[in-house]
């Protein structure tokens, strides 16, 4: 996987902008939300890493941050198959990516209800897991958090995970088909989480 | 189904098989242009000041990315290795979004108080990030003598400087003043996101 070249990117965003058009006109008739407990699940760590470092959440809202490469995201992702799965890929040094931290907290509780999974993963070093633990808390970050376990920037992890510089996002469909990827700004992403969360499994 | 609809689906198929490939500066390409972009020592740095130079350097940086921070004495000690060797070293700061914390001032507190032993200028366009297609800070791309593009990437493997193994910049550089060609023409860049746009984000 290469980069995304800023050409044909903004191009791809100017062909989805006016392919919203094309889609069914979004009315306001979504269903009501509904409040959920946090998902108590956890990520099935490999133990190829040593002793993981799963914190247990001393209350319903506690925040867990939990250490995952992308076999660990891999296996996450096929858990969740049936359902709807945004990962927000993101670093406490990323400005846009804490901008845009609200929305991706906005997506979950509004669509949590209809079949919306919502992941994180962070990019810090380690060391700074503390820092992003209380970014997490203080957003209200009530889903599956993780933390690359490449331990900060590294052309492994860019490698491993198939990314490059954050902010980058991904939209998974209800058969785990990777189907929208976004490289900074996520142009059209609530229409098209409305769009998969409509199709059938 | 109505043909706009069916339009569209098929506009949509299209667009989902779009391939991401890269639009990144080719290996082999001439090193975009730039002249008297602001330098924190107060001269004024062009492309055509380095002509002597048998190997270019060209660093996309900034100050307030930390993995670009943590990368400033690898900096310093590969100038300090290669100046004598015909090796120049620029960087350049084209995050001019965040005009408040980048800007001509603050690049040359952190020049003074990190005693930078390299040029580190403004483009105050942001236009250059595009031209060489850099995706981070940092990313460097390195130039032969005739100025054609011969690695582009990472400074190293590792933003954990202890955890690095794999040293591309320097190997690239020791392949280029060998009269080789670099083995590893290219690697993903890691860092923070160039905000030269301000409507990106």
């Amino acid at each position: 996987m290469t980069y995304v070249p800023a050409t044909r990117f903004l191009m791809a965003i100017v062909v989805v902008t006016s392919l919203s058009g094309c889609l069914p006109d979004q009315n306001d008739s979504m269903p009501a939300q509904v409040a959920q407990s946090p998902s108590s699940d956890t990520l099935p760590v490999s133990s190829a890493h040593g002793t993981p470092k799963v914190e247990v959440a001393a209350s319903a809202t506690e925040i867990m941050l939990v250490p995952a490469d992308e076999k660990d995201l891999d296996a996450l992702i096929a858990k969740n198959k049936g359902k709807v799965i945004f990962i927000d890929y993101w670093a406490t040094f990323c400005g846009p990516c804490k901008k845009a931290f609200p929305h991706t907290v906005d997506l979950h509780k509004k669509h949590q209800a209809e079949g919306l999974v919502v992941i994180s993963i962070d990019f810090d070093l380690l060391e700074d897991e503390a820092k992003v633990k209380d970014f997490l808390q203080k957003q209200g970050a009530t889903f599956d958090n993780l933390i690359s376990k490449y331990d900060g920037g590294g052309t492994d992890a860019n490698d491993a995970f198939g990314i490059g510089p954050l902010p980058h996002l991904r939209l998974y469909d209800r058969q785990g088909k990777l189907r929208h990827k976004w490289e900074g700004k996520a142009e059209g992403l609530d229409a098209k989480v409305k769009e998969l969360l409509a199709e059938k499994e | 189904m109505n043909s706009r609809l069916f339009s569209c689906l098929t506009f949509a198929l299209a667009l989902l098989t779009i391939p991401v490939s890269a639009a990144d500066l080719d290996i082999g390409a001439k090193a975009p242009e730039f002249k008297g972009l602001e330098g924190v020592n107060g001269k004024k740095v062009s492309l055509d000041d380095f002509q002597a130079a048998k190997v270019l350097i060209v660093c996309f940086h900034c100050n307030e990315c930390p993995v670009s921070a943590d990368y400033q004495e690898r900096f310093i000690e590969f100038v300090k290795k290669y100046q004598d060797k015909g090796v120049a070293f620029v960087a350049i700061n084209c995050d001019i979004v965040n005009a408040e914390e980048e800007n001509l001032k603050a690049m040359k507190a952190r020049a003074t108080e990190m005693k930078y032993n390299f040029p580190y200028v403004i483009d105050p366009t942001g236009k250059l990030a595009d031209d060489y297609t850099a995706k981070a800070t940092p990313h460097l791309f390195v130039f032969d003598s005739q100025r054609k593009l011969q690695y582009s990437g990472a400074f190293d493997d590792k933003q954990k400087r202890e955890k690095v193994t794999k040293n591309y910049l320097a190997d690239a550089v020791d392949a280029l003043l060998a009269g080789k060609t670099p083995a590893v023409p290219k690697t993903r860049a890691f860092g923070c996101g160039i905000k030269n746009k301000p409507d990106e984000f």
